[in-house]
């Protein structure tokens, strides 16, 4: 057998060869060309075609929906522990003084938040002494003010599914099964929702780096009206905070898919997204990829510039690049610009609050009234129906027809998951007219004395079309609503509706609520009723920049009458626009009402308005309510 | 006794210039179809510059697919010839272990390694380790690397023996 020998020189030169050749096969990214294969993400392709024209809305929402999930990551774990300790993995180091907080492993208490707000905390743990697998905590938060810098509502249900290391120590891992329901976040002007669930894994065994990761399958994010879906996505931030400032190493793949884009897309991280303290990533590359195999890569230039590249056709060219910035990036999904109120668009953006809020509550109030007598799910208790049914047409009690098929447990009555499906045809039922689509999921009902009913739904309109009192408005979306008929108040209906988001139209203009409640109090007991309103909520439309909040500080009084040129005789609610500068839309009588405007946001009123409800109303706009 | 100083003295020019001056060339023209047709993120040597790439055009054609693998091949199988000597063997095993190499480093873009080696990476992991990720994640396995990194290699044995020897 032959045998080789070779100099040093030789030697280190082919070690040398070998070296720089596999390196630069790999920085070259391998040989062959062509696009890169879509990240996986299930077995079906995304539905979004990219091309140079959504490229930037693509970007965007793909970037605000990672940064959302992360604020999210901080928040889900953090929040149940918040009355004890600061936010983000130190929150953890509270576990222990938590659990002493409780007399009993099976426990629940209610506690005030540090500003203003409850949580209510059910556990169920195995050892009041040390934080264990399995251990399950519930809180309900309503409102909660920890001066966190966001106030936070609903339910972070969290199981302890890993624990490694001391969480009273610097030096801890620990892994939560996390489920969210209507979990609503305002931070200042912006308002994330989310519901779903994930794994949420706070890792710190290699202190000072903290490692924050979010796995799951299904998670629905609400970031200022826009609403995605996410899937099968696993994102991780690593923060190593040994050093000053900080370094951040950011990950994150799966699917996100989008109404108001059209489709779903796929996005991974190709780089890490690698940034230091509070500033932007300064490095990092996201690959989205949509149906066709075409594509949007972000490529980070610097923490102010990325650019996009965007190959429309999937043959792995860029056909078009696009230079922006992270923080038009990340303003986008607010319509790309920060909105204000000043007295050029005042009355525009009064416009829009007042028919949003108002066309809410309309199509909202419409679907708990129709369990009461002679309303389409009344029309189908009468027929002692159970079990799947339908279609079955019922005259409506004035005129017109509607389609109802569904499913009821009970003859007779209703329960809880009882469902029906209607489509209303000119369906009129004294001065109260319905068109299209309603689908309803029944959460609880409770019959009282007489016509007296309790009734708590899961309601999907789909452009439903309400004429009611003079005005008409249509709703397409999503929403929980309570509705007391004389159930607990004689001659007094309530009913509270909430949606994470919602579209209305009226008078040829949509308007986007996101985060929307409305509540209302009716009294029926004169006539005409007068109803008593609060809202709060975000808004977006096309005939605003950017996005607004709303809050009722003095309820709405008014009464169901001419709605058309009439409106609230009383209530004031707060606009806030991102810039910090309010609007108080103030009722002044049935008639009339005031702008108070307040451009820098120091509660002084610097300009007032004085317009009409005619004015601001669509009310009167019969035919253009549709779309 | 002159003739084979001659053919030594030209043997050595060969392997002092020729051998190596090809590779280098070739090296050049690989680097060329990255640059000019390609999308220079999707390359981690042109990452950094890559927010100031013009237009890419298709100046390489469907050449430029597998033109990359057969050129890296061919330049590495010849100074690694280069390195281990002047026999036939040296020839056959340079040949041979870049073949092995390049296939290898191709098979890891195979989706099983998507699989294997998706885990995020964290910083103690390092630039190279996430380079690597990199690439195997975002690479895409094409048995047309395969054959061609196949061609450059034996590109190298044939123009090594050729030159070496028959001259």
């Amino acid at each position: 057998m032959k045998s080789f020998k070779f100099s040093i020189s030789s030697l280190l030169s082919i070690a040398v060869l070998l070296v720089v050749g596999i390196g630069s096969t790999i920085s070259s990214g391998g040989g062959s060309g062509g696009p890169a294969p879509p990240p996986p993400s299930g077995d079906t392709d995304p539905t979004l075609a990219i091309n140079a024209a959504n490229g930037e809305d693509v970007s965007s929402a793909v970037v605000t929906t990672i940064i959302a999930s992360f604020d999210l990551g901080e928040i889900s774990g953090n929040g149940p522990f918040a009355q004890a300790a600061g936010p983000g993995l130190a929150g953890m180091k509270a576990l222990g003084p938590l659990y002493s907080k409780f007399g009993s492993p099976l426990e629940a208490v209610q506690e005030n938040c540090a500003i203003d707000g409850t949580v209510d905390l059910t556990i169920n743990i195995a050892d009041l002494n040390a934080p264990t697998v399995g251990d399950r905590i519930v809180a309900v938060f309503a409102n909660c003010d920890d001066n966190l810098g966001y106030v936070i509502s609903g339910t972070v249900d969290l199981t302890i599914a890993a624990l490694q290391g001391d969480v009273n120590t610097d030096v801890f891992l620990i892994a939560f099964d996390t489920i969210l329901t209507d979990v609503e976040i305002i931070e200042g002007v912006d308002v994330y929702t989310a519901d779903g669930g994930f794994t949420l894994t706070l890792d710190a065994l290699e202190f000072p780096v903290l490692t924050t990761s979010m796995v799951g399958e299904d998670l629905q994010l609400g970031s200022n009206g826009e609403v995605v879906s996410l899937s099968d996505f696993d994102h991780s931030l690593t923060v190593d905070t040994g050093v000053v400032p900080d370094t951040k190493l950011a990950e994150a793949s799966g699917r996100l898919d989008s109404n108001s884009l059209g489709g779903s897309v796929d996005y991974v991280t190709t780089t890490p997204l690698q940034g230091t303290g509070d500033q932007d990533p300064h490095s990092g590359v996201i690959l989205i990829t949509g149906a066709g195999n075409s594509s949007v890569r972000i490529v980070v230039v610097d923490s102010q510039h990325v650019t996009l590249e965007i190959d429309s056709n999937g043959d792995g060219v860029v056909d078009d690049y696009i230079d922006t910035t992270w923080a038009a990036l990340e303003q986008q999904a607010g319509g790309g610009q920060v909105s204000s109120i000043n007295s050029s668009n005042a009355r525009t953006i009064a416009r829009e609050v007042f028919n949003g809020i108002t066309g809410f509550g309309s199509v909202a109030v419409t679907a708990g009234g129709q369990f009461g007598v002679n309303g389409a799910f009344d029309l189908v208790r009468q027929q002692s129906l159970s079990g799947n049914f339908g279609p079955l047409t019922f005259d409506c009690a004035t005129s017109g027809t509607v389609d109802i098929s569904g499913s009821i447990a009970t003859a007779g009555t209703y329960t809880s998951n009882d469902h029906f499906e209607a489509f209303f045809t000119n369906c009129v039922r004294g001065n109260d007219e319905l068109d299209r689509a309603m689908t309803v999921d029944v959460d609880s009902f409770d019959a009282g004395p007489g016509d007296a009913y309790l009734v708590s739904a899961t309601v999907t309109e789909n452009d439903l079309l309400r004429f009611f009192g003079g005005s008409c408005f249509s709703g397409t979306g999503t929403f929980e609503t309570s509705y007391d008929f004389l159930y607990t108040t004689a001659n007094s209906i309530q009913m509270t509706s909430s949606a994470n988001a919602i579209n209305i139209w009226a008078g040829g203009r949509s308007q986007d609520l996101a985060a929307a409640i409305v509540t209302a109090q009716i009294d029926v007991g004169q006539q005409p009723a007068i109803i008593t309103r609060q809202s709060s909520g975000v808004i977006t439309s096309d005939d605003l920049v950017g996005i607004f909040t709303y809050e009722s500080t003095v309820p709405d009084i008014f009464v169901v009458d001419d709605l058309a040129t009439t409106g609230p005789y009383n209530g004031r609610l707060l606009v806030t626009a991102a810039d910090g500068s309010t609007m108080t839309l103030v009722g002044q009588d049935q008639l009339n009402a005031r702008l108070e405007l307040d451009f820098d946001g120091d509660t002084a009123v610097d300009e007032q308005i004085v317009t009409t409800w005619a004015d601001l109303g669509y009310g009167n706009s019969f035919g253009l309510c549709d779309q | 006794m002159f003739t084979s100083t001659k053919k030594g003295i030209r043997q050595q020019a060969i392997r002092k210039i020729a051998l190596p001056g090809s590779a280098v060339l070739a090296l050049l023209i690989g680097v060329a179809v990255y640059v000019i047709d390609r999308d220079w993120a999707s390359a981690l040597f042109l990452l950094p510059v890559a927010a100031f790439q013009p237009d890419t055009s298709a100046l390489f054609g469907p050449l430029g697919q597998v033109l990359p693998s057969f050129l890296h091949a061919y330049a590495f199988s010849l100074l690694l010839i280069l390195a281990l000597g002047h026999s036939r063997n040296a020839r056959r095993n340079g040949a041979l272990t870049w073949f092995a190499i390049a296939s290898c480093l191709e098979f890891l873009q195979a989706t099983y390694f998507h699989d294997l080696l998706s885990a995020p990476a964290t910083p103690a992991a390092a630039a190279v380790a996430t380079s690597v990720q990199s690439y195997v994640l975002n690479g895409q396995f094409d048995p047309g690397d395969v054959v061609a990194s196949g061609l450059g290699c034996a590109a190298a044995f044939a123009i090594s023996s050729v030159l070496e020897v028959t001259r």
